[in-house]
């Protein structure tokens, strides 16, 4: 590693999202100037998620255990199964407290123009849950985003998931059209859950 | 609905300009290269949050001053009784590269759009039977677009499919082409498409009568005048949903039909952004048959039934802006433009290099005179 500790640390902080070289540099000073303690518990937290937060096996949440809590909830209803795109968005739904079933992240959507297939989602992962001995899924749906993107991986998930058997539903379009799941608010969400469709 | 003031600051030659305009009409009138259009295209972006000359419509890199980093451009418009003041913000650098504001408060696009209606007619214009087609197809998208606000996302999603479709065809990326991921955006394409087409088709049919009424006045002939749409596909006699989903499961099957052109080519053939309108002249294709002096009174009368058209879509006339048309119409034509103008209880803004073109009673305007990005209040008699 190279010296110069406080150029290498700008450098790092300004490579996340939303942070500038001006700001970065503002952060680095700020750091240089905390308590000893309060900085190692920072790096020590940064390892931590990086290290400690995996995906669950089953559902592809990001979880400490595996498999994670909502998977292992036996509560829970095994017949629907929730399709999101990102934890953000499983997040949103969750806070409703509006659904009681499973869940499976795809972690993105599909979008040819930034060169997203259907081999860089988590697909076959569902695909495999949905197929294995004893499963019970009757009904899922799929909460992506109501745009371009959100529709083309819902129809694509449609095309892959009738013919085994399944009911493959939609969320209402009671969302703004192009807007994003994760900012909509609670009532909107469990709404559109509720009078979802059949695709 | 009305412009009672308007302001604009650091946008193109306009370094600070602030006008007080007729309820209407406002003459602007200067030499060359003064900033006439300027006061037009600020009018034309707070309505629309475009520019009618930039590329694309939505750039701001152009509208705002050389050497300077921001642009203003604002307004108080009253609509059925209410006023609003509107203002978009441009700055060259930064994600929000134009800012809208309602009232003061930071406002999302769509909710800027609907409040102030704006047609725009310029000398371009005269040229739409002839011009190329993508020409013909934002002149209908605009229109159609005045009428319904949310006529432009569906517009944007539209785009957005094509493009995702055209990705796919040329396997950009690593995505790979497989079939099914091809019905996938057919299947979005074709719904997509569909509503352009219905909502086009739809807004034709109600601007025919108009239309056809319109010309005859301007021509003083007894020709019938004719605009039809051309689709990629076979469009159903009726209107409405059912119609929809027809012309839907058509495009979708031409979609097929076209895909190994499509893949061939890497891009999509068929589909609204592929159509096209024709003007017809006493059931003749105009552009091949009529006259130079008839192709103008067909625009004409076309952007008379657009203005009347809207009028009663929105309960309320829109705002006219009318860039140089004057000197490019017969004397004729432009007095009957004139008349109609009289008619009609819109507000206008007029540009012109010579306020002689401009036939119009000294009560019913204000005339500016523009020179160097100013605009200074005339004190002719005409
Ligand atoms: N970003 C900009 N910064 C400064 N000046 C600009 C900018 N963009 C355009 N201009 C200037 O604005 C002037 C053009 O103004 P405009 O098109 O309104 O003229 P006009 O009065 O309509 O002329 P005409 O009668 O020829 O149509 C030009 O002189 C051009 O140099
Ligand atoms: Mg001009
Ligand atoms: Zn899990």
């Amino acid at each position: 590693m190279s010296g110069d500790p406080i150029g290498r640390l700008v450098r790092e902080l300004s490579k996340l999202p939303g942070v500038g070289q001006k700001t970065a540099t503002r952060l680095a000073f700020h750091l240089l100037r905390a308590p000893a303690q309060q900085v190692r518990d920072l790096a020590q937290a940064l390892l931590d998620v990086k290290e400690r937060i995996r995906l669950c096996s089953r559902c592809m949440n990001l979880t400490e255990l595996d498999p994670c809590a909502l998977c292992q909830d036996a509560r829970r209803d095994p017949h629907l199964l929730c399709v999101v795109a990102n934890p953000a968005d499983l997040l949103a739904i969750e806070r409703t407290g509006s659904f009681r079933g499973q869940y499976h992240v795809l972690h993105g959507v599909l979008s040819p123009l930034e060169g997203v297939g259907p081999d860089d989602l988590r697909l076959r992962e569902l695909l495999q849950r949905l197929q294995e001995p004893g499963a019970q899924v009757r009904e899922v749906i799929v909460a992506t985003s109501p745009n371009v993107e959100g529709e083309a991986t819902a129809l694509y998930l449609a095309r892959v998931l009738k013919p085994l058997g399944l009911c493959v539903s939609r969320i209402a379009s009671g969302l703004p059209i192009g807007g994003e799941l994760e900012y909509a608010d609670g009532i909107t969400i469990a709404r559109a859950l509720e009078v979802r469709r059949e695709m | 609905m009305y412009v009672r003031s308007l302001w604009a600051e650091r946008f193109r030659n306009l370094r600070r300009l602030e006008l007080e305009p007729h309820p209407r009409f406002t003459v602007l009138y200067g030499d060359n290269g003064q900033g006439k259009t300027n006061i037009l295209e600020a009018l034309y972006l707070l309505a629309t949050l475009r520019s009618f000359r930039t590329s694309p419509p939505g750039a701001v890199d152009d509208l705002i001053q050389m050497g300077e980093r921001k642009a203003t451009v604002g307004a108080w418009v009253e609509r059925l009784g209410v006023e609003r003041c509107l203002r978009v913000e441009m700055s060259r650098e930064g994600p929000g590269r134009k800012q809208v504001q309602i009232d003061g408060k930071t406002a999302r696009s769509g909710a800027f759009f609907g409040g102030f209606n704006a047609v725009l007619f310029c000398p371009d214009d005269l040229r739409l039977p002839k011009g190329p087609p993508a020409q013909r197809r934002r002149f209908l998208d605009r229109a159609v677009w005045n009428t319904r606000p949310t006529y432009l996302r569906e517009v944007q999603a539209y785009e957005r499919i094509l493009r995702s479709r055209n990705a796919l065809l040329r396997g950009e990326g690593r995505t790979g082409c497989s079939s099914q991921m091809l019905e996938v955006y057919d299947e979005q394409l074709a719904a997509a498409g569909a509503v352009l087409v219905g909502r086009r088709v739809a807004y034709l049919q109600d601007l025919a009568g108009g239309f056809h009424a319109a010309f005859a006045r301007v021509s003083r002939s007894g020709l019938s005048a004719e605009v039809r749409y051309h689709a990629s596909v076979p469009l159903p006699v009726e209107q409405g949903e059912t119609a929809v989903q027809q012309i839907a499961a058509q495009l979708r099957q031409r979609l097929l039909d076209d895909r190994r052109r499509d893949l061939q080519r890497g891009f999509t053939h068929s589909g609204p952004h592929a159509d096209d309108l024709e003007f017809f002249l006493g059931g003749q294709p105009a552009a091949a048959f009529a006259s130079q002096g008839q192709l103008r009174a067909l625009v004409l009368a076309l952007k008379i039934a657009e203005i009347c058209h809207l009028h009663t879509v929105l309960g309320d006339p829109p705002v006219l802006l009318l860039d140089d048309v004057s000197s490019e119409l017969d004397p004729r034509r432009n007095a009957y433009l004139f008349e109609f103008l009289q008619e009609i209880s819109c507000q206008g803004f007029i540009t012109t290099t010579s306020p002689r073109y401009i036939l119009l009673d000294a009560a019913e305007r204000r005339d500016f005179q523009v020179h160097a990005g100013e605009a200074t209040l005339a004190n002719h008699v005409l």
